[in-house]
């Protein structure tokens, strides 16, 4: 397993672990916002134009930018269906 | 005013936790809107009656996650916390949580409580949780936090009477029971937070290592403060960052045990209304087509709905006008009130209906949750340009008005994006462009058809793409020179859909009406007051001189009574202050092709730019109430003392690309100005925008001629 997977690397669909941030400062306000390590997260959707990567952890709806999807590292679950 | 129990108590919550309907709630009408201390944020007060004999202050904070914030509003809301110094620290909080949400939102509430703040929990949104079998129990979650809880529901108004009774006892109590500190600093932080506490006076450890987070850009420390709590973070190896996260962990671990003692499931995934909507408001291609609708609709409805109070008011003020004059004698303070501050207050009024109908729908938009998405989906292209998301919103809303469009950008949470957005939403063409453009459009280009299309219309168009396309190019002009230390975050949470709350919207809408009303409204008034004054006086003796030539010029050429007032009024122009301008800036004006006669209404529309159309009117004698055909053809024929036409194609194009970018719209200036608070934004936006339209007009004219 590479340990380099992160949200920009899921298909539509697909859930994952987080497992670490790579960036503190985009950490901190996430993990505020309640995405902590070892919650899960699903890529529900990425913005039309591009750029933009749609999530949702526990209930809890996200949008996040190509940077700050890259900075988070997730154990991918299982494939995306839709 | 203040009697000695007026206590003051904080507002706090994370976004979208339903802190302005608890707000609303708790103060109804008696609001007020200030500023932070040190800080250009608007910050809004109430009072709240707690019983017969007490009354509080609440004071309205940012939503933010953490302590730890990103953007400015955010900012304001932790600083306003960490300044115990400032006149109006709180002597206790109303934290408001989301039970759906519970345990992320506890982690700001075990932050402000670790300030030893006196807290109260309001606990929000149980009737949606009910709908989804999610119970809380608040007795338990009361004593595993050590604070009174209280269930309240911000929509309809339940449990508020029970958070005042609450909020009465912790402010009268002389020693409120505090909870022991959530958090245990580790020892490093003990150390930094020791060394802070020697420098200035603090709370606690707490206190002082958040001052320590955050030293550099605290407003209210001294220079030599924040250098010295810098050389203890640095000489004590203390990072920022790791701090923060070691904190948040910290507390997340407590949270973790909290959930699971006081709610009755835990949180799982069900595919939600929300989810199923998302599908298509948010797909790739669906989603963009259904903004595009919606922003249809939006320009449609200010178009449609506001022209008949738009009509009605200004004929209102003009009957008010017409009745005054006959009543009244003609003296210079009658003159003033019918020529000058009635139709100055007409001219605030008269964009209300347009106000108020965006405003309401933006404010609809954003409370059902759309607004988010549409973040969601053009964040990418507007970035491209420097710009937010957000600033979608603003740059269509200036389609009808730039004011509007411009107090509209405080959503947008990054500083330089939305000062770009400020700067160029007015190169959006408004509805007093429409009026200008009309007429010089229907002088220079015959009303014939192109297939199905009219020639005017597509220039019409055209002139709207090219407002736009120069709005983008500029916001480009402005990422690349303008700095910001702001780094620019999306993390835009995105909340459940939900129906609109009207409390919510009434007072929203309430809010920014008003503020037009007060704010842009003022110097509106004034500036045409001013410009009255100088249209209808001139230097000593020459309004006198000017009413006699006219009087000989019209009787040797057989004038009608009509006929020779409209002389009359022209020669008056002429011979006024505002005509002495016209000629004095005439030789700047010279190389776009404009005389001074144009000179004169470049000046007094410099107001509001739709004042073109009668000034010029009054100018070359047509009288105030000619249809535009007539003023077209008038101007056609109007020639310059060497026999040749002044309003030539290339002087016509000349004017509309003036009208276009310069900036002739005191309301707007003085809207950046109340949106900013500093003079330097509007003078930039002057000074670019005029200097654009002049290099644009000089282009086409010279070229043209």
């Amino acid at each position: 397993m590479t340990a380099t997977q992160n949200i920009t690397h899921l298909k539509t669909g697909q859930t994952a672990l987080i497992l670490s941030y790579q960036e503190g400062r985009i950490a901190s306000k996430l993990m505020a916002m309640g995405l902590l390590p070892g919650a899960p997260v699903e890529l529900i959707r990425k913005s039309p134009f591009g750029g933009a990567y749609y999530i949702k952890s526990n209930e809890h709806l996200l949008a996040l930018r190509t940077a700050e999807a890259k900075a988070v590292w997730v154990l991918p679950q299982e494939t995306g269906t839709r | 005013m203040a009697a000695p129990q007026h206590k003051k108590i904080a507002l706090l919550g994370n976004p979208n936790a339903g802190k302005s309907s608890l707000f609303n709630q708790l103060t109804g009408l008696r609001q007020r809107v200030g500023n932070f201390p040190g800080v250009t944020v608007e910050r809004k007060t109430g009072t709240c009656k707690l019983d017969a004999q007490h009354q509080a202050d609440i004071i309205d904070l940012p939503g933010t996650y953490s302590f730890y914030p990103s953007s400015m509003d955010e900012r304001i809301a932790v600083y306003a916390l960490l300044d115990t110094a400032q006149p109006d620290y709180p002597d206790a909080v109303i934290y408001i949580a989301d039970v759906m949400h519970l345990e992320r939102h506890l982690l700001l509430l075990t932050q402000v409580a670790d300030l030893q703040l006196p807290v109260v929990v309001a606990l929000n949104m149980n009737d949606i949780a009910e709908e989804q079998q999610l119970h809380c129990d608040t007795a338990q979650l009361s004593k595993l936090l050590s604070m009174p809880v209280v269930k309240i529901n911000g929509r309809n108004g339940d449990g508020v009477a029970e958070l005042k009774k609450v909020l009465l006892q912790i402010t009268t109590s002389i020693s409120p029971k505090l909870p022991a500190p959530f958090y245990t600093l580790t020892e490093n932080e003990k150390q930094v937070a020791q060394r802070v506490g020697n420098i200035l006076p603090v709370k606690n450890d707490y206190h002082a290592i958040l001052l320590a987070h955050h030293a550099t850009k605290l407003p209210f420390l001294t220079v030599e403060q924040k250098n010295e709590i810098l050389s203890v973070a640095q000489s004590s190896a203390f990072n920022s960052i790791d701090s923060q996260l070691e904190e948040i962990m910290q507390r997340y671990r407590f949270f973790t045990t909290v959930t699971q003692q006081v709610l009755s499931r835990q949180l799982r995934q069900p595919v939600t209304l929300t989810d199923k909507i998302d599908r298509f408001v948010t797909h790739k291609v669906a989603g963009p087509l259904i903004f595009f609708a919606i922003l249809l609709l939006v320009f449609q409805a200010i178009f449609a709905w506001s022209a008949v109070p738009m009509d009605w008011i200004d004929m209102q003020f003009a009957q008010l006008a017409a009745t005054l004059q006959e009543l009244l004698p003609d003296a210079w303070w009658a003159r003033l009130l019918t020529e000058g501050l009635i139709p100055g207050i007409s001219g605030v009024l008269i964009f209300v209906p347009q106000i108020t109908i965006l405003f309401f729908l933006i404010t609809l938009l954003e409370e059902v949750g759309y607004m988010a998405r549409a973040v969601f989906m053009f964040d990418n292209i507007m970035q491209k340009f420097g710009l937010n998301g957000r600033s979608i919103v603003s740059l269509v809303s200036g389609g009808a008005c730039a004011i509007p469009a411009i107090m509209s950008t405080r959503t947008i949470t990054n500083w330089k994006e939305r000062m770009i957005t400020i700067m160029v939403t007015p190169w959006i063409s408004c509805s007093a462009r429409i009026p200008v453009f009309a007429v010089l459009i229907g002088m220079v280009v015959p009303a014939y058809k192109v297939g199905v299309f009219n020639l005017q219309g597509i220039l019409f168009m055209s002139l709207y793409v090219i407002g736009a396309v120069a709005a983008l190019l500029a916001a480009l002009v402005f990422k690349k020179v303008m700095k910001t230390e702001d780094p620019s975050f999306l993390m835009l949470e995105l909340p459940a859909y939900r129906k609109p709350h009207w409390k919510n919207v009434f007072f929203t809408l309430y809010e920014k009406v008003s503020a037009f009303i007060l704010g842009a409204g003022k110097i509106i008034l004034i500036v045409s007051v001013i410009l009255w004054v100088l249209a209808s006086y001139g230097p000593p003796g020459k309004m006198k001189e000017a009413v006699n030539v006219a009087t000989i010029e019209s009787s040797v050429m057989q004038y009608d009574k009509e006929m020779t007032e409209n002389h009359i009024a022209a020669k008056k122009l002429e011979y006024s202050y505002a005509g002495y301008a016209g000629r004095v800036i005439e030789p700047v004006i010279q190389p776009l092709g404009f005389d001074w006669k144009i000179g004169i209404a470049l000046i007094t529309s410099f107001a509001a730019r739709e004042v073109f159309v009668g000034t010029i009117s009054t100018l070359y004698s047509i009288g105030k109430d000619a249809e535009n055909n007539t003023i077209k053809a008038k101007l056609k024929n109007e020639r310059r003392p060497d026999g040749t036409p002044v309003f030539t194609t290339a002087v016509a194009v000349s004017l509309v690309l003036f009208y276009l970018f310069a900036m002739q719209c005191m309301s707007t200036l003085a809207t950046v100005y109340r949106e900013t608070k500093s003079w330097k934004w509007p003078a930039i936006q002057l000074a670019f925008m005029s200097g654009t339209a002049y290099i644009a007009s000089l282009l086409a004219y010279q070229l043209l001629r």
